[in-house]
């Protein structure tokens, strides 16, 4: 700071020194007291040193690299600034992938609203271009995820064991995650290592790195991990052991459940008169009969198999213990205990008191086990009216039906062919959640033929008479076919989501002003769709 | 002439209105489009039985819409200022339907009007001495304030800068009204300014005290105004606050007639007034030029420049070393340019820069265009530099369009440069114009 920036701060009353003035400029003030003086001096010098600056050196920064990609089409900026800016950001993958196919890359101008943000950073990237690239490196806070740069195995695994060791939790379960796709056994090594050591925390989220990968030769581990300290931990261990068929908990678990259900099937046709009678088909359906025998204590061997002893609201602590063993097994060993196909076996299980226990059980089985057959049968009986079915006083008991519940999760059991039959009955039944479920799992394009059918199930017609509640779910079926349909259903749906926001919109009714705003965000997603598509056709 | 889709977003009163006319930037709203040398028109099916009629004049982009809306240009101008970007063949070359003829006759009119009105004006008989007793009771009127405000920054220098933090900017602003009163605006508004100044960064004390000297010296040297050359006495006169109305100048300012260029634009919001400074640059001569204009909250500009175009029309100047110049007549639009006429390097802008505070100590900017600009960041810190190393420092605070759109490369940078850092306005990237005013500062 200049001396005379200093008296001036502290006042010409409270230094008596005034401050030198400027050789150049000596002489020419007028004559004045201190203040103007001061004045004078700080206004000429400004003017004086503006006048006499000079620039500083830098050194230059290399220039990016020349792109060979074209950039996206002109017409289509607004367009992606939507996408970008979060107004119509659902379009983001699929724009990214058509852009792709197309050999596009990103425009320039609007590189630095796509890396300001982590999200479309990711989604971005492979459309950035050197350009884009050369920007990310000119901010170190925009970093872009690299691939693994170390292609030589030994550096490759001797970096794996170093963010092992050293990494936060996240970067640990990726190197895990990581060397058990290329050394199982390692990986176990190092985890069976480490875990006695760890808190309860890091443990389950260690474990659910493996659960995909999970093989028969992990048993060893799972079983020691049944006595851990944190009842989460042994959780988790005892669903991996029971998905393990070959193991011993999943052998203890099917020997309890034996001991549980007790199937009396039709005995076999041996000897003459028993083949006769079997010729006559008499006696075969409703010869099987089931035993529950649940126990009133839960024995310890259970709960260390990983049965979760107390209930939770309004279930019975029996019903519970049995859903959940029945949970751990699957669901094949019913068919082959009693020798009937699941459809025969519904109805005896219907009737049962303990149905709902028996049917949620058996669900959640088919579901973990993905069992074709049983899959099949449980969403028939779940898309029927009152599901429990044919005794009526049961149903008068008040349980209300487990199995709608279940229709999202038995949905991807289903073999292949039956599926998209299943999508269309759950959409006419009204299961309108566990539709959009599926149809959230299918993935784009959808096949034409799909889309035709939920066009023609959610028709215009049938809006313009719904209670605005269940309007909602329907718009979000239609939204989602708008984003995954193929090209060319896309203008036919686009017309029929057009046609609905216009039915709507005539309602004058308050409650129908938020569906409202949600058919008309379907309707400009549809026309963005479209313009993209008219300008990037492939 | 084409415009971008980005530069009619450019003229939207709001972000709003912009959206609007994005939703009405479709074929199926308008049953009737056409257009003319000298017009744009189209009618457009509101929510109402009958369509508005929508007229748009293409040489200076003033509109009028038969709908109610109070915003100008409305949502339906902009609608049609966009179709009319995207997809220029929907608007077909035909005469011009009678509602669209009637009103460009009107507005060429009334703007002859205007200027004849002008010319009668300023040759009609004038009381000589009713005029000159109201100019010395003006006079006296500034001096007196002048003096005040004096004898008010003494005090300060006696007292110290270093209170002025726990002050707050009150006493600036009372300062600043009373200069207001005595019929010094401009310097009002410099002392307004200042308020915000104290305790902003590091140097505020040296920087306050530069601000103070200048205007200590613009109050001596108003004291004594009668010794100055004239050219000095006209800027000074601007510096104060009073300067010549328009239409003095449009009869007695310097013209120029010229093919202009605009090379930028930026717009400073306070909490007053926004104002728009318009920078032009004369093809043949690289003369400069600056438009103002004024407006108040959200009202819009009187007249709509868009930067990277061109016209050729006839500037008269404001008298002094100022480049405020104002549009005689109408400009003639010109096709767009793809380039920078005038092109310095940095020793040149500060030599030039030098020899405008000679005439002019009280500079506050200058535009420049500089060759083959490069931005560089190094350590959060940014410049712009040429090719031989040489750079000065930005006044914004990060401009990562600028970078991405330069990739490194040089390129022609329009900019204004305040006598401590470069505010870049605009960059022509092969031969499209990108604005860059709207960086944060």
């Amino acid at each position: 700071m200049n001396e005379m920036t200093k008296l001036a701060l502290v006042g010409t009353a409270n230094l008596q020194q005034d401050a030198a003035s400027l050789a150049a400029l000596a002489g020419l003030l007028p004559a004045g007291n201190r203040e103007q003086q001061l004045l004078w001096q700080a206004g000429a010098r400004a003017v004086y040193e503006e006048a006499g600056q000079l620039p500083r050196s830098v050194s230059l920064p290399t220039p990016a690299a020349n792109d060979s990609q074209a950039q996206a089409p002109a017409a289509l900026w607004r367009c992606l600034l939507d996408t970008i800016n979060g107004d119509q950001s659902e379009l983001g993958p699929w724009l990214v992938a058509r852009l792709q196919l197309a050999g596009y890359r990103a425009p320039i101008s609007l590189l630095p609203q796509i890396l300001a943000k982590p999200e479309t950073r990711a989604l971005w990237q492979p459309l950035l271009g050197e350009r884009g690239r050369w920007l990310a490196a000119q901010n170190p806070d925009w970093s872009l995820q690299t691939e693994t740069t170390a292609t030589d195995p030994a550096a490759r695994l001797a970096q794996l064991e170093r963010d092992w060791q050293e990494g936060t939790l996240t970067q640990r379960r990726a190197a895990l995650a990581e060397l058990r796709r290329h050394d199982a056994a390692l990986a176990r090594d190092w985890l069976s290592a480490v875990l006695p050591k760890e808190k309860a925390e890091q443990r389950l989220a260690l474990l659910e790195s493996f659960a995909s990968s999970i093989s028969a030769d992990d048993e060893a581990l799972l079983e020691g991990l049944l006595a851990d300290r944190s009842q989460a931990v042994r959780q988790l261990a005892a669903n991996l052991l029971a998905g393990l068929p070959d193991s011993a908990c999943a052998a203890r678990l099917a020997a309890r459940a034996d001991t549980c259900l007790i199937w009396q099937g039709a005995p076999a046709a041996e000897g003459a008169v028993a083949k006769v009678v079997a010729w006559f088909g008499k006696g075969q359906s409703g010869a099987i009969q089931l035993t529950v025998n649940v126990p009133t204590d839960l024995p310890k061997d259970w709960e260390r198999d990983g049965i979760v002893a107390n209930p939770p609201y309004n279930t019975g602590k029996r019903a519970w213990w049995l859903q959940q063993l029945l949970a751990l097994v699957p669901p094949q060993r019913w068919c082959t205990q009693s020798g009937a196909t699941p459809d025969a076996l519904l109805p005896i299980l219907l009737a049962d008191e303990w149905a709902e226990a028996l049917l949620t059980g058996i669900a959640e089985a088919t579901c973990r086990f993905a069992d074709a057959a049983w899959a099949t049968a449980l969403f028939e009986q779940g898309l029927k009216p009152n599901g429990l079915g044919l005794e009526g006083d049961k149903s008068a008991k008040g349980n209300p039906n487990p199995l709608p519940a279940f229709l999202g999760r038995l949905w991807p059991a289903l073999p292949e062919a039956a599926r998209e039959a299943a999508l269309l009955r759950l959409i006419v039944a009204e299961q309108l959640d566990a539709a959009y479920q599926c149809l959230f799992k299918l993935p784009a394009p959808w096949p034409a033929s799909s889309v035709r059918a939920i066009s023609r199930v959610l028709n215009p017609a049938s809006f313009g008479e719904v209670a605005p509640g269940n309007l909602d779910q329907r718009i979000a079926i239609l939204e989602l076919a708008v984003l995954r349909c193929g090209d060319d259903a896309l203008p036919a749906l686009s017309e029929q989501v057009t046609k609905n926001l216009q039915g709507i919109a005539a309602r004058p009714e308050w409650t129908y002003r938020y569906s409202q705003k949600r058919a008309e965000r379907s309707v400009e997603l549809a026309t963005a769709k479209q313009t993209i598509i008219k300008e990037i056709p492939l | 002439m084409q415009l971008t889709e980005q530069q009619v977003l450019a003229l939207a009163p709001d972000s709003g209105s912009a959206n609007n006319g994005k939703k009405l930037a479709a074929h199926k709203h308008w049953p009737l489009l056409g257009r003319s040398g000298r017009a744009l028109w189209g009618e457009c099916q509101g929510s109402g039985s009958k369509p508005y009629q929508v007229r748009l004049d293409i040489a200076d982009y003033a509109s009028k819409c038969s709908c109610p809306s109070f915003k100008f240009p409305c949502k339906h101008a902009l609608g049609l200022l966009l179709l009319a970007a995207s997809q220029p063949a929907l608007l077909a070359e035909g005469s011009e339907p009678e509602w669209v003829g009637d009103w460009l006759d009107k507005r060429s009119e009334t703007a002859a009007k205007k200027e004849a009105k002008a010319i009668a004006k300023a040759e009609a008989p004038v009381d000589e001495a009713a005029q000159q007793k109201r100019a010395e009771k003006r006079d006296n009127r500034v001096k007196d304030g002048l003096a005040a405000f004096q004898v008010w920054l003494e005090d300060l220098m006696r007292n110290g800068l270093a209170r002025l933090p726990a002050e707050g900017p009150a006493i600036w602003e009372q300062q600043a009204a009373r200069l207001v009163d005595a019929q010094a605006g401009g310097l009002a508004a410099r002392v307004r300014v200042l308020g915000d100044l104290v305790g902003s960064t590091s140097d505020w004390p040296a920087r306050l005290l530069a601000e103070l000297g200048r205007l200590a010296l613009a109050i001596r040297a108003y004291e004594r105004i009668e010794h100055l050359p004239e050219s000095l006495q006209h800027t000074l006169r601007l510096y104060l606050g009073f300067a010549m109305r328009e239409d003095e100048v449009l009869v007695s300012g310097e013209a120029l007639r010229e093919r202009w260029q605009v090379i930028g634009q930026a717009t400073d919001d306070t909490e007053r007034v926004r104002v728009q400074r318009t920078w032009l640059q004369g093809e043949a001569s690289g003369r400069h030029a600056l438009l103002l204009q004024f407006a108040v909250g959200a009202q819009p500009f009187g007249a709509s420049w868009l930067a990277g175009t061109a016209f050729e029309g006839e500037l008269v100047f404001w008298p002094g070393a100022t480049l405020r110049a104002l549009l005689k007549g109408s400009a003639t639009p010109l096709p767009s340019p793809s380039t920078f006429f005038h092109a310095q390097t940095i020793a040149q802008l500060l030599e030039h820069n030098a020899a405008s505070l000679a005439n002019n100590p009280w500079l506050e900017r200058v535009p420049v265009v500089l060759a083959g600009a490069i931005p560089v960041v190094r350590d959060g810190i940014w410049s712009v530099a040429q090719a031989d190393g040489q750079s000065l420092p930005l006044a914004v605070k990060e401009d990562w369009l600028w970078l991405a759109l330069s990739g490194g490369h040089p390129a022609d940078l329009a900019a204004e440069w305040d006598g401590r850092a470069i505010r870049p306005l605009g960059v022509f990237i092969a031969g499209a114009y990108h604005p860059l005013a709207g960086a944060k500062s």
